[in-house]
């Protein structure tokens, strides 16, 4: 499935906060309903990543949140990514230091999220720095992991510019971009 | 950027002015997503930050 952003084609909001870090649109589904999607900026939950923020979007639950475990059949996929990489755009715009993340919550996401920034690198080059982590575990010299007390391994979250040679099914972790 | 998306983006700011405060206010902190799950204390998150605006830097400056 490819996503083709073009930011003159983006649903109008419905609702829109002033910081704009929450919108709401309607989506035509291909049933011929609408659906609303809610799109949170949200600071990111560790209080010691400042300046990072956490997109999601998704069907509105009615209270406030979106549900992330219902599929939904987009008459247009590539307006809705468009609108909600466009609230980014402009809430990057009025915090350009601050990074906005994306967690690939499955694999499906991921490799939406992972196509969308490679079949869009030119359109998006133009507004975005895209990032893309992985984890990483220290191997040392007598081939043992790192570990924690509990003997799982220690993941370290590296930050690199985004890939677009990499192949699409090598995912990242997290993807983030920031203004440009 | 082009003049156009600009000027787009600086009609949706105005109108996010004179939508205000939505009926959705209470909406909650993000649930710890997978990037919290491995920064474990302080001393990651220092390095994690610092490396993530050198990425940036070099991503920012890559076509």
């Amino acid at each position: 499935m490819q996503v083709t952003i073009d930011f003159d084609h983006t649903y109008q909001p419905t609702t829109l906060r002033d910081d704009l870090t929450l919108m709401t649109f309607e989506s035509p589904q291909v049933d011929g309903s609408f659906q609303t999607i809610l799109v949170l900026i949200m600071p990111h939950p560790d209080p010691l990543l400042p300046g990072v923020f956490n997109l999601g979007f998704g069907p509105a639950d009615g209270n406030g949140r979106f549900r992330d475990d219902v599929r939904l059949r987009h008459l247009d996929l590539n307006m809705v990514f468009s609108t909600v990489l466009f609230l980014s755009l402009a809430f990057l715009e009025k915090n350009p230091a601050s990074t906005i993340g994306i967690d690939g919550s499955d694999d499906l996401r991921a490799r939406l999220y992972h196509g969308m920034y490679k079949s869009n690198r030119q359109y998006l080059s133009d507004y975005f720095a895209a990032i893309g982590v992985d984890w990483y575990v220290r191997i040392f010299r007598n081939g043992d992991y790192e570990k924690d007390a509990q003997k799982t391994p220690i993941a370290k979250p590296i930050p690199a510019p985004f890939d677009y040679v990499r192949d699409s099914k090598d995912l990242y972790r997290y993807y983030m971009f920031r203004l440009k | 950027m082009n003049q156009h998306t600009r000027n787009k983006i600086e009609q949706f700011k105005k109108l996010a002015t004179i939508q205000g405060h939505e009926t959705l206010s209470h909406t909650k902190v993000a649930n710890n997503d997978s990037l919290s799950q491995v920064i474990r204390s302080k001393v990651d998150a220092e390095n994690f930050m610092a490396e993530l605006e050198l990425a940036a830097k070099r991503a920012g400056s890559s076509k």
